[in-house]
Formats: structure tokens, C-alpha cells, sequence
């Protein structure tokens, strides 16, 4: 099986980090954990320091990518995993590249880092859901 | 973990239970497989027709208890060392499942992700929509691979 993990370093995807810890999972299933950087919607005015603040979150997400890898391939040693940072809408590059990675499962956080309700699903989970081609696991906190 | 599976006996719920069947589980893994008998609405437009609409709601009921007992007897099959329970409830579809998965602390609950009432495979069904907002719990929404 082909699982695509959507990271944005927020609490929930910890969680759908952790999920994947604890599972049990077969030798062949394979991988794939992103990290989706949308342009800023700021830079229309501001070009440079947008540049800037992309720069940073690019090191950012190559941060959290790498610990999420390290971290799955010490449970899971035998499993291929590879890391990848993408551009674009949010939504779009997630549906993208799960159908260009045949992904069978998609796992990310109810909420990214945008979300303000505990409760509340976050917009990206719920668009990514609508459009997947495959199934889609939405990770939750506990209690 | 504790895995609620939400069937109602459309493919697409189907679906939901192949994958469990498929997927590898640990031994301390424990599954419900839950149905929601929601009531016909036949006083619609006629008259309240009490015989009709308890006669009905009861083959309904026979229907999820058959239903119930293939899924148990398949997941059963292929984890033939896991518990495997059952739960028959009787109301609103999302209200029941939601309450279920509280009640019986479910960890996760896999469902397809549309069901009978969907006419367009592109949707999202809207009793899986209103389960994952309202889920205090991680959910799956099973597709068929497309």
C-alpha cells in the first residue's frame, strides 16, 4: 500500500506521525511524507519579504520532514519512506500528489496550524477529503 | 486500538470492511462493526399509517441484524483471533454513530465514504462528513481506489 502523510508541523500531524509509530504496518507498504508550502498571499505588494519568509519555512518543513522520517524509520526499519516538500495550494498539491504517487491512503491532522476550534475539522483535512482519489484517515487528539 | 467500523450495507461500506479485512492489525486490536437502523419517514405527505411504518422499520431491523452477522462472520474469518462485537442501534444515523463511538471509547471509526443515500461518487457523503466533524476521534474514510 502507497500512504501519502500530509505534514504542516502542527500538533495534529504529530499525532498522524505517532499514529504511524504505533501501528502495525506490512514490510511492502511504502511511504511518502510531504510537507506542502503555499506561496504567501502577502506578496503581492511585498516581493522581497516574502522571499524571506518562504526561505524560512522551506528550512522549517525540512526540519519537521526529516525528524518525521527519522522517526518512522526507527519503528518501521524494513519500510521505504521518502520525504518531499511541494509547492502550491495546499489542497491541489496534496490531491496531486497523491494520484501521481497512486497513494491507496492518506493520513494528516483534523486541524493545521490554521485551525482555531478543537472541534472543528480544519478546511484543508475536509477539501483534501472531497477530492481525494483514495481513503482518507484524518488523525484526531485524543480526548 | 479500538476500531469502530460503520457499515450500512452499501458497496461503498463494502469497501470499509475489505480494507480492514486487508490491513494488518495488532493482536490487542478490538472491532466493533456498528449499523444505524434510522426511521423511515412513510408519514411523509399521507397520513401517520402505524402498522406500515412498524412493519417496515422492522424488516429494517432483520436486515441490519443479517447484515451485522456477514461482516462479523468475514472480519471474523480473516482475524480469527480478534474480538469481534456488534452493535444494532436505532436512530438518527450520525447522532447513533457518534454517541456509539463515545460509548464504547473507539479509537478510531473506518466508514466508507458515502452511502446509500449518495448519488455522485465524487461527493463526499454527508453522514460521512457530519461523523468526521463531529467524531471526537480519528476516522477513516474508505474510497474506492479510483
Amino acid at each position: 500500500m502507497n500512504i501519502l502523510v500530509a505534514l504542516d508541523g502542527s500538533e495534529s500531524s504529530q499525532r498522524a506521525i505517532e499514529f504511524i509509530q504505533q501501528r502495525p504496518w506490512l514490510d511492502l507498504d511504502h511511504f511518502l511524507i510531504i510537507s506542502v508550502v503555499e506561496p504567501d498571499k502577502a506578496d503581492v505588494s511585498m516581493a522581497s519579504a516574502l522571499t524571506k519568509t518562504s526561505e524560512a519555512f522551506f528550512g522549517e518543513c525540512e526540519k519537521v520532514l526529516s525528524r518525521a522520517r527519522d522517526s518512522v524509520k526507527e519503528k518501521l526499519p524494513r519500510n521505504k519512506i521518502e520525504t518531499r516538500i511541494l509547492t502550491g495550494p495546499v489542497k491541489d498539491t496534496i490531491i496531486d500528489c497523491a494520484r501521481e504517487f497512486n497513494a491507496d491512503l492518506i493520513v494528516m491532522g483534523s486541524q493545521g496550524r490554521k485551525g482555531i476550534n478543537r472541534l472543528i475539522i480544519g478546511s484543508v483535512a475536509e477539501a483534501v477529503l472531497r477530492g481525494a482519489p483514495c481513503s482518507v484517515q484524518i488523525i484526531r487528539k485524543k480526548g | 486500538m479500538r476500531v469502530m467500523i460503520a457499515l450500512d450495507g452499501s458497496e461503498c461500506s463494502k469497501y470499509a470492511l475489505d480494507h480492514v479485512v486487508k490491513r494488518p492489525w495488532r493482536v490487542d486490536d478490538l472491532f466493533l462493526i456498528a449499523h444505524v437502523v434510522e426511521p423511515i419517514p412513510v408519514d411523509i405527505g399521507i397520513a401517520y399509517v402505524p402498522n406500515a411504518y412498524s412493519q417496515t422499520d422492522g424488516a429494517a431491523a432483520d436486515a441490519a441484524y443479517a447484515l451485522m452477522e456477514v461482516a462479523k462472520k468475514e472480519l471474523h474469518e480473516a482475524l480469527p483471533s480478534h474480538s469481534v462485537e456488534t452493535k444494532v442501534a436505532f436512530g438518527m444515523v450520525k447522532s447513533e454513530l457518534l454517541d456509539l463511538a463515545k460509548s464504547w471509547k473507539a479509537d478510531l471509526i473506518v466508514m466508507g465514504s458515502h452511502g446509500r443515500t449518495g448519488f455522485n461518487r465524487l461527493l463526499l457523503g454527508s453522514v460521512a462528513e457530519e461523523v468526521l466533524r463531529g467524531a471526537h476521534c480519528s476516522v477513516e474514510i474508505v474510497k474506492q481506489h479510483k
